[in-house]
């Protein structure tokens, strides 16, 4: 009984409580300075590509994102799969990097934890993951 | 008095137009346009920074009565990429004669035209990719370019080539450049070849390590290098956009960006992603950076076309924003001096 408690509060502290980017992730909420932040893009594309909804971001211990995509067409897929090819993360202390060119070109981002939360800012968006 | 006022005046007036002679810098009238480090020059020696719109003339080759020159010349551009097609079965393309044309109308209006083939839009294949620039060294083709070479400026292919999505071989896609700089210099062409960067055109960064070594490998000199910001997945926020453009701009070769937009499709019919494009224009300008917006009418993303029938009295929204948005707006290109 004891270790079913334990079991139970352990699974629930990780996923309640997520404080490490590694691990699959849901997108929900991405918000760019393009319109000062007002509009959650991400749900206009979950509004306008469905498929999209079921996207799962694995950030990898190696530093890859994998993005998978299995709930959409084969085309939409492969056509992503070209442009986030190769994407990774690089984290230190709370600046987040992310590139898909091997760093010589980068994103850079506050990441912050909170819940079962994950929120990137910097001054042109702030994107908003869930924990899976 | 009042006659000798009038003689003063009369020297004055025609003064202002006999040319300077041997003591004044004589107007250079040069065959092509031309590059020189990071500008790109005009054949009256003016440095040019082209800004306009992608066309695709004759409504993508199925009305070959259509002519929108003299509405996109009311925007102010001093450019236009025309899109044309190698193999098409749509009817214009079939005819050179209609590219004689729309080269000649988009130069009556005083626009540069930048000719593109858009058969082997991101593919990966080379030989198909340097086949299809061949098209360019066909006697019957040539004929008409250098007819126009003055003015013309030739985009071999539209976004072929891989490098990010083939494993960063850069190597491959150089060599596929070289051979097409050599097919087309070897046929006589010697006006500026545009060349569009790899992986659906949107690597520009690729150029700051091939770029210059091309420009040396041109027999001419006369490359210019352009992307097309459809950048979701490159650089996809104002601060990565301004460093990028003002990293090219060191480089010292001529960048233009072929393409610009607000949408970026996801190549399945649906236009989803938003791009920040007001941001492109903007470091675009602070750099000296030409950009041709994509594009004028008749897009598969209606957001994205910057008018709705080709008028000029339709611009939407967004062709509002590329036209007029104060001091990096098409509608403040400079004119090159001499026609």
């Amino acid at each position: 009984m004891k270790n079913i408690v334990l079991f139970c509060t352990l699974f629930l502290l990780n996923n309640t409580f997520a404080q490490n980017i590694v691990g699959k992730w849901k997108c929900i909420a991405t918000y760019s300075s393009f319109d000062n932040k007002k509009t959650n893009m991400q749900a206009a594309l979950h509004q306008s590509r469905p498929c999209t909804k079921n996207t799962v971001f694995d950030f990898q211990s190696n530093g890859k994102i994998v993005r998978n995509y299995s709930a959409c067409d084969a085309k939409y897929i492969e056509t992503q799969n070209k442009f986030w090819k190769d994407q990774k993360w690089k984290l230190d202390g709370n600046n987040l990097k992310t590139s898909v060119t091997d760093f010589s070109l980068f994103n850079e981002y506050t990441i912050t934890f909170s819940g079962n939360k994950m929120t990137w800012t910097n001054k042109d968006e702030t994107i908003v993951y869930q924990k899976l | 008095m009042k006659k000798l006022f009038y003689l003063i005046c009369f020297i004055t007036l025609f003064s202002s137009c006999i040319p300077t002679g041997g003591g004044g810098t004589p107007t250079p009238n040069n065959p092509t346009i031309t590059v020189k480090g990071k500008h790109i020059i005009a054949p009256c020696g003016d440095t040019i920074v082209p800004k306009g719109v992608n066309y695709a003339v004759y409504g993508w080759g199925w009305n070959t009565s259509e002519n929108l020159f003299p509405e996109i010349a009311k925007s102010g551009a001093n450019c236009v990429r025309i899109v044309w097609y190698k193999n098409n079965s749509a009817p214009a393309y079939s005819n050179l004669t209609l590219l004689d044309s729309a080269l000649s109308r988009c130069i009556q209006q005083k626009m540069i035209p930048m000719l593109e083939l858009h058969d082997v839009t991101c593919n990966n294949d080379t030989t198909a990719i340097i086949n299809t620039a061949n098209w360019f060294t066909q006697t019957n083709v040539k004929t008409i370019l250098l007819k126009y070479q003055k003015w013309l400026m030739l985009n071999p292919v539209n976004e072929a080539g891989y490098v990010m999505w083939n494993s960063n071989n850069e190597t491959r896609f150089r060599l596929m450049y070289q051979t097409i700089i050599s097919n087309l210099r070897n046929a006589g062409l010697n006006m500026p070849l545009v060349l569009d960067a790899s992986d659906c055109g949107q690597h520009l960064n690729l150029w700051k390590s091939i770029g210059t070594s091309l420009q040396n490998f041109d027999p001419k000199h006369n490359l210019i290098f352009s992307a097309h910001t459809y950048w979701t997945s490159y650089a996809n926020s104002t601060t990565a956009i301004t460093n990028l453009l003002n990293d090219a701009a060191t480089w010292n070769i001529p960048v233009v960006l072929g393409e610009i937009a607000n949408k970026q499709d996801d190549n399945t019919g649906n236009c989803i992603y938003t791009l920040d494009v007001a941001a492109v224009m903007q470091a675009a300008h602070n750099n000296n950076i030409g950009y041709l917006a994509w594009v004028w009418t008749q897009d598969n993303c209606g957001a994205r076309q910057m008018t709705t029938n080709g008028n000029f009295n339709t611009l939407t929204s967004y062709g509002n924003t590329i036209i007029n948005t104060a001091t990096t707006g098409i509608k403040y290109a400079k004119k090159p001096r001499c026609w």
